[in-house]
Order: structure tokens, then sequence, then C-alpha cells
């Protein structure tokens, strides 16, 4: 993997892959500036006829609300469920990781099972329940699972990485006189960063995307969010508009870059092993 | 007496817990309780489901040509698709991790398809590249060879979808990029001291530190991959083919139930597939025993 | 302790889950709405309007409900919308939750999934008491949104599937275009003609409609039968399934009509990246309201006549379209009525509204906006008028409707691709179908 290979040669396969890996956002990106009649037949990625239309006609977004309010409503959703994931998987975690209980295997199998059944089949009963508590048409049905640890996927995450922090510095904790939760708080959350940094980037990405959990529960778009306004754009029946669509779509992408670029710093300061710290 | 020791034990670990027990009492049990049950019924979504014990799963395995052929789609693309993307995912992790400038730029890059995850414009390039028209036979061209329309070919149409799959590795990436950082440094230099050169370093230092995270992003892509949904309905425009070839599983599930409002069947259909991931699931993690490794 | 917990939580679970399941027949009140009883004619009433569509849409929409309830000022309206696919999923699930909004959008390929499981609400009687008015309409148009005798549905546009060619293509090469009323024996031979005349590769008459249940239906009510009959079975034989597939099948051999791979490719494809707008065709079969969409995206323009008739048989004409409905379990009918009526029959409404949805059938209105109307949509109009005479009253799909379109599109893409010869793939869809229709 190191090694001999030039830093020239590994340089420009890397430039090669990532062009690979980056030609849909330059198309798109692309796509953004040409006239929509052009998005289709023009298939080069430049074109002449240059304009900042579909940037200045999709921000003004639907009548009254415009992606200002889209924008706004998505951070609100993805901000939130940042800190519900963070907060209540990694107290899931550490319990699952670190603590003993009745049931533990038990719970966390269920845990697992619950992942594994399609969305499609417990949509309705879901629907059935946030309409009970009277939650549809609010943000309340994508914020407040969050905080209650459903995203298995985050809080399994997290248990490999505890168990990743030697026990022994448990122990030293304990003896210190730390109780759990001063270890769960001083010791094993720092340690554990990487998961947490992680946790946030997807969390964030993901929701920021989510479409489907978002159209059933928020119909005044008032609440939209940035992926339901961008779907405005898309009318099957009838006639989409292209060239908004790309231009917000490439706006949409800066937040999520921006959040990606912000926690990847917390991802390359490596933790090096020392005692417990206080 | 048992109140203190209860407290003292187990306490502890369900106030940790509480959250996800209300999460679960409040929001999972419920629906998945609920699920199961219609799986035994006659649901048509707006009338009372009818009980009609296991004629459903009956059906299924006895009178559904769909059924295996949405099974072999998807354990083609299971079988195929996640150890391809894993195995890029670590690759460029371990590129990235180490020596290269300009590092946060790539990582972020490589990120950048895992974005797109199953939007609308990545269902129309990945029909102008792979289409009888596309970059790809454009590219092939160059070598006199003619192309098929890769995406529309029953024969190939899948294998474009697993080109997706593993283009859009960044998941994992970052993934095992923080198991990679999660190592601690002294560790590398205690090897070195030894004596031990990078190839060494990697197999003893390495590998073993980063099985947990290894085992994680396996038996998650599996889990995610049984259920792949997305790509398949944009790419096929919701109908799974040309002839079936796409026809991912849950696909199949969710015509059955939101085109064809047999939701009881598309119930039966979800809880085969929960058993089929938890017995795949269940294997890793008897495997695991041997080749993951925690702590030191 | 345990024991205590565990049994109070199994309670607690039951109970949900028994209000979860029950609530599946959709008996609760779980609705949103700030509901006011309708007795009192000063206190307001807040009814949804669900609709599929975009950002265009959603502005008209805007303006002629504010005008509404200028008109209406007892009743507010309030909109949910969102693109066609994510609206029934959206919609199934609200009314499987037993939250369906009140004025439902529906559409000719799904409403008998609403209205075969009572979802929709009878309008007769506002129909008599012209709380709706249907007087501009004419009584066919009436007729399709029957179901079982009753009116469930009231049409809000008619998009009636059209012949599109490519008429300057034709005038191109010295061609005469299709004539009004072309048969099928005429269709392939102008197919024929036009391909010989220009000559190129990758170019083809029409997209392939050998999968398509829509042309299909056509085809068989031209011999007096329909896809279904009304007590729920398949209304035809293998004779015709197979009468119909050979017919495409040698257009295709000829090269008048794409391969099969081709064909799979250009599904999902959107107007502006289809093959009539790209060239590769010179004709579609496509609903009405298209056509303005697909002349927005190309230079030359389009003419529409009739789809191809048996000059022996009868005429195979069906109604296409948008309706409206009301919910079963809505809390407002007699203002869901309103507002349907104001969107049907108001002048205002009718200026902004336009041939949205595909030309309006209300005459009264109609006559009211042709001078509004763009060069498209009069042509359409036009031919809409001339076809009236020909149109059928299909009959309602049963359940499993969905299954017997996807196995009919499956065994033509399997024909298609040389996998089965056209004798086994119409056996197994019989055998297939068989299943489903039970």
């Amino acid at each position: 993997m190191r090694g001999k290979a030039s830093p020239l040669l590994r340089h420009g396969l890397n430039i090669v892959v990532t062009l690979l890996m980056i030609y849909p956002l330059l198309w798109m990106f692309s796509s953004s500036f040409k006239q929509p009649q052009h998005i289709f037949t023009d298939t080069g990625l430049w074109s002449d006829a240059f304009t900042l239309d579909n940037y200045i006609l999709g921000w003004k977004g639907l009548t009254s609300v415009t992606f200002a309010t889209f924008f706004k409503n998505s951070f609100v959703v993805s901000g939130l469920s940042i800190i519900g994931n963070l907060l209540s998987c990694s107290m899931a975690a550490y319990a699952f990781a670190r603590l003993q209980f009745r049931l533990k295997t038990l719970l966390f199998g269920l845990m697992l099972l619950t992942m594994m059944l399609p969305h499609h089949v417990t949509m309705i009963p879901q629907y059935i329940i946030f309409n009970k508590l009277e939650w549809v048409n609010t943000f309340l049905p994508l914020i407040v699972p969050k905080f209650t640890a459903t995203d298995g996927f985050f809080i399994f995450l997290m248990i490999q990485f505890i168990r990743n922090i030697p026990a022994e510095l448990d122990q030293a904790a304990t003896m210190d006189g730390c109780g759990a939760i001063q270890i769960y708080w001083r010791l094993i959350l720092p340690l554990a960063l990487p998961a947490l940094v992680t946790t946030a980037i997807f969390t964030f990405i993901w929701t920021w995307n989510d479409f489907l959990g978002q159209i059933l529960y928020l119909s005044d778009i008032k609440q939209y969010t940035v992926s339901l306004g961008l779907r405005t754009f898309l009318d099957s029946q009838g006639d989409s508009q292209w060239g908004r669509l790309f231009a917000m779509s490439t706006l949409s992408l800066v937040p999520v870059f921006a959040i990606f670029i912000f926690f990847q710093k917390y991802l390359i300061e490596g933790i090096t092993s020392g005692g417990v710290k206080g | 007496m048992r109140m203190s020791s209860f407290l003292k034990k187990d306490g502890i670990g369900y106030l940790f817990l509480s959250p996800w027990i209300v999460g679960m009492l409040a929001f999972t049990i419920v629906p998945v309780a609920a699920s199961l049950y219609l799986s035994f019924t006659d649901y048509e979504m707006f009338d009372s489901p009818v009980w009609n014990g296991t004629y459903n799963y009956v059906q299924i395995f006895t009178n559904d040509k769909q059924f295996w052929e949405s099974l072999r789609v998807t354990l083609t693309y299971v079988f195929l698709g996640v150890p391809l993307e894993l195995a890029f995912a670590l690759l460029i992790a371990l590129m990235l991790n180490k020596g290269l400038s300009g590092l946060r730029l790539y990582r972020a890059l490589y990120y950048v398809p895992s974005l797109f995850g199953g939007s609308v414009a990545v269902a129309l390039l990945w029909r102008q590249l792979f289409g009888a028209e596309g970059m790809v036979n454009g590219f092939l061209a160059y070598f006199g060879i003619e192309g098929i329309s890769w995406i529309a070919t029953p024969e190939t149409a899948l294998y474009t979808i697993i080109i997706m799959k593993v283009w859009q590795f960044g998941s994992p990436m970052i993934i095992f990029l923080a198991g990679l950082q999660q190592i601690p440094n002294d560790l590398y230099e205690a090897a070195s001291i030894d004596g031990a050169g990078k190839v060494s370093q990697f197999l003893r230092v390495t590998v073993p530190l980063l099985t947990p995270i290894i085992f994680f992003n396996l038996i998650m892509q599996i889990i995610s991959a049984f259920q792949a949904f997305t790509p398949a309905y944009i790419v096929s425009g919701g109908t799974g083919g040309p002839l079936n070839s796409t026809l991912f599983y849950t696909l199949y599930l969710y015509q059955k139930g939101f085109i064809s409002f047999q939701m009881g069947y598309a119930s039966a259909l979800a809880w085969i597939l929960l058993i089929m991931i938890s017995i795949f699931t269940a294997i890793a993690f008897l495997s695991s025993k041997k080749w993951v490794h925690y702590e030191k | 302790m345990n024991k205590l917990l565990k049994k109070s939580v199994f309670i607690g679970m039951s109970a949900l889950l028994a209000a979860s399941v029950s609530a599946c027949s959709g008996t609760t009140a779980g609705s949103s709405e700030k509901a006011v009883s309708s007795g009192s004619a000063q206190e307001k009433v807040t009814i949804r309007f669900a609709w599929w569509g975009g950002q265009a849409r959603q502005k008209l929409y805007d303006d002629m409900i504010a005008d509404f309830e200028k008109k209406h000022p007892n009743i507010k309206v309030e909109q949910e919308f969102s693109d066609f696919d994510p609206y029934w999923q959206k919609l199934a699930t609200q009314a499987a939750g037993g939250n369906a909004p009140d004025v439902l959008s529906m559409h000719l390929t799904r409403y008998m999934d609403y209205a075969n499981r009572k979802q929709l609400l009878p309008l007769d009687d506002y129909i008599q008491s012209k709380a709706i008015d249907m007087s501009g309409f004419d009584s066919k148009i009436i007729d399709i949104g029957k179901v079982n005798a009753k009116t469930i549905m009231v049409s809000i546009g008619n998009s009636s599937k059209g012949f599109f060619f490519n008429s300057d293509l034709f005038k191109k090469y010295n061609i005469e275009p299709p004539k009004f009323d072309i048969t099928w024996d005429e269709f392939s031979q102008k197919a024929a003609e036009l391909k010989k005349a220009v000559n190129k590769d990758g170019f083809y008459f029409i997209d392939d409609q050998s999968g398509i249940t829509d042309t299909f239906g056509y085809f068989l009510r031209q011999r007096g039968k329909d896809l279904y009959t009304n007590d729920g079975k398949l209304g035809f034989t293998k004779e015709d399934m197979t009468a119909y597939q050979q017919y495409w099948d040698q257009l295709r051999k000829a090269g008048l009509v794409p391969p099969a791979a081709l064909t799979a490719e250009y599904k999902g494809k959107q107007q502006p990246e289809s093959m009539l707008v790209k060239g590769v065709t010179a004709s579609a079969f496509a609903a009405g309201n298209q056509m303005k969409i697909f002349q927005m995206y190309m230079k030359d323009p389009l003419d529409i006549v009739r789809l191809p008739s048996d000059p022996k048989g009868k005429p195979g004409e069906d109604i296409g379209g948008v309706f409206l409905s009301i919910s079963s379990k809505s809390k407002h009918p007699k203002e869901a009525a309103e507002f349907i009526n104001y969107w049907i029959n108001d002048a205002d409404g009718g200026k902004m509204f336009k041939d949205e949805m595909g030309i309006i059938q209300n005459k009264r209105i109609s006559e009211i906006i042709q001078p509004l109307r763009v060069p498209a949509d009069v042509k359409v109009a036009d031919y809409q008028n001339k076809i009236t005479p020909y149109v059928n009253v299909p009959v309602t799909p049963p359940a499993g409707n969905a299954d017997i379109s996807k196995l009919f599109s499956t065994a033509s893409e399997a024909i298609a691709f040389g996998k089965k010869s056209i004798e086994q793939a119409v056996n197994e869809f019989f055998d297939e179908s068989a299943k489903v229709l039970k």
C-alpha cells in the first residue's frame, strides 16, 4: 500500500478515479447553468448559453415559500436529529457494550431484528401511531424517534468502537472513584469520538436526503424541507423543471459538504492511547 | 434487598438503555408486531384484516414465480455487491489514511457518489452511461467493440446496479477511516521499534484492530443490501424490469403492498426476508468469534 | 417487580396493538382537520385537498383556491401535494390510517383500487341536487366516473389517447400523413413507407405497444370486448392476445418498432428524453394533455388523429384523465362538494385552470376558455370533440388489475427479447392471470 509507488503516479490514479466518482456532480453542476431545453440535448459539460436563471428562479421555490425556508426547516430537522442520535444511541451503545443487565443479549438481538424488516410494512402502523398522537403535519415524527435511539445502525456502530476501548481504562477509572455515568461521560465518549463524528455526519446526510418520511408527515409547504422542495420541480405527468432542480440540488449539497469537511478534522486526529484524563 | 441489588446491577444498564426502551415500546414494537400479525391475514389496506393463517406463506413458496425471481436477483446483488463494495471501501480507506496530500479533498470526493443515493440525477446519469448510446459503449467503440444496452438487457441490467452500489462505497469507507483513526499511533511505533516492516505492521496492528469495524460494515452491508430498493426503483422506473431482472425483493414487496394492495401478502414477504437476513447475520456473528478481536 | 413490569408492558403493548390494528379498518378519528360542525354557516370549516404535480401547478392552484375561498368565506382549503408516484403511496398510507384528505385527485389507472374498496363517496345525491352541477357534461363523461352504478368521481380533464405524429417528417419525404380514421393495416403500411423513405438506422415509426394494456384495451373494444368483464374476469381470449402480440411482433421484426432493449431503456424517461422528442420515432400513442409538453421540446409540429381502428369493428376509444373524488370518510362532504362544484363550474376558476389536467369536459366552460387555449390544446380539444361519438365507458378493472398489467407487460417483454414464443407467453399469461383473478 505505502512504499515505492511514486507520488505522481498515485496522484494521477487518484485524479482519474475521483473524476469517475464525481462525474455526476460535474454533469449536474454544469446542467444547472444551462437553459432547460438544452440540458438533455447538449451532452457536453460546457454550454454557450450560460444562465443563472435556474438559480434565481429555483430559489424562489413555491409561491410564498422560498428555499430559504426549506433550508431552515432541513437544518432544524437534521440538527435536532444529530443531537438526538448522539445522545440516545451512545447511551444505548454504552449499556450494551459496557454494562451488565438481564436480557442484554436478547435485547441486542431484538435491536438487530428490527433493522431487518423492510420499512414498507411498518409504514402504515407507524403512521397510525403518529396520527393518534396527533403528530402528523409536524416535525415530531421525524425528530422524536431520534431521541429514542431508533437508528440501530448507530448503536451498533458505537458498540464496536466502544468495545475497542481497553477495559483496563474503565477499571482504572472505577478505582479512581468514578461511577458508570462518569465513565460514560468522561472516558468512553471522548475515546469513541470517531464513532460520534461518523454518527453526526451520517445522521445529517441521511435526514437531509430523506424523502419518504418527510413527504408522508409534512403537508404544509411552510414546513417543507429541501428534499421535498427539490421534488416539486419534478412532475412526472407534466412538465418538470430540470434546470431549477439541478441548480437547487447543487446548492443543497453545499451544507452537506460543509458538515462533512467540518467534522472530518475530528476524524483525522487520531487518538493516542493514554490514560484517563482527570 | 432485591430492589437495591437490582438497582445496583441492572438498574444502571436499564437507565442508559431507557431512551431506547421508550423508542422500542412507542414506535417500533407495535408496528413490528402488527406486521407479523398482518402477514397471517388478507389485508387490503382499507378493510379490516381477515385472518387466513399460513395461506400467504404457502402461496409464496408454492405458487409465486416472482418471489423466486426476486430472491435470485437479491441474492446475486448481496453476494456480489457487498464483498466488492467492502473491498473497495477498505482499499481506498487504507490509501487515504496516511501520506497523501490533499487528503481531505480526496476523502470528500470519494464520498460524493454516496450523496446522490437514490436521486433522479443518478438514474439519469446511469442511463446515460450504460444505455445503448451511452458513454461506456462510446468508450468500447474505440476498441472496435459494439456494446449493447447494458442497462436494458435482462442479462446485464442487474450488474449495472451492482456497479452503482460499488461506486457508492463512500459510507463504509468513512467508517473504515474512522476505525483506522482509532488505532493508536504508538502501537505502530512500538511495532516498528520491534523491527516490523510496513507490511508486517499492517498485518499485526492494522488488521486485527480493524476487525470489529470490518465486522460492523459486513453486517450492516448485508442487512441493507438485502433491503435495497431505491436503485432498482429509479433505474427500472419502478417495474423491476426488463423481464424482472432488476426485481429486487423489497421492490417486489412494495409492488405487492402498495400497487396491488395486498399488504398481508407483503408483510409475509417481509418476515421471510427478516428470517433470511437473520440467518446470514447469525452465521456472521458465529464466525466472528474466530476472526474478530476486541481491545488490545 | 419484574413480573409486574413485564405484565404491565404486555398489557400496554396489546392495547396499542389492538388499537393500531382496529385502526386499519379506518374507523378511527385521527384526523388533523380543525373540524367544526358544518351546521353553523358562520363557523369556518377546513377541508384538505390532495393532488399531484409540481411547482408550476402549485402556483395555479394557490390562485384558484384563493378565488374559491373568497367566494366561500366559510371554507378554508389546505393543500397536500407531491409528485405522481409518492402521491399514491402517501394516499394509501393516509387512507389505511384513517386520515385520508377530503377531496382526492383520482386517475383512470388507479381509481379502481379505491372505488372497489369503498374509499370514495358516492356523489349521485349531490349531482341530482345540482350541488355538483354536471349539466354541462356529456353523459358518457359522467358515466366514466361510475362504479357499480354510483358516481364516485368527476372529470376535471380528459386526456384521451391520440395518435401523435411529426407532421413535418411526412411533408419532408412527401408521404401522405395518417388520416383521421386510419386502420391497423394502413398503419403498418404507412410505417413501412416512412421507414423506407427515411432509411436510417435507429429510426422507428412508433414505440412498441405490445406491453401496454391501454392500447390493448383499444384493440379489444374494437372487437366488442374489453380487458375485463363485469364480474372481474379477463374479457379476452388467447386468440385476442395472440393476434395483438403477433401484430406488434411483425412490426418489430420489420424494424418499424424498436427492439426490446431499446424499449426497456426508455422506460421511465420523461418527455424531453422520449423517443418522439429525440427523433427516434416519428409518432406515439399518448394522452392528449401530453401534446403541449412534447411540443415544448420539439420544433416540428405534431398532429393528432385517432388510434388505428378496425374497419369492420367497433370504435375503441375511452376517456383518460384526472378526476376529483370525495373520501368516503370525509367529515365535510358538503363543503368538499362545494369545492368540486367550483372547480368544474366556476368561470373565473376555469379561466385560470384551462386544460391543466386535460381538455375540460364542461362544454360551457370549454367554450369560455377556447380563446385562451394554446395551439396544441386547440388541436387536442378539436380532436376530442371529434371522437366523442366513439367513446366507450370501459369496464372498471377489478382488484388484482395491477398484477395483471404487470403479467401482461412481462409476457410481451419475454416475446420481444425472444425468450418465449408468442404461444408460450400467452399460455403462461393466462395461467398466471387465473391465479390472480380467482
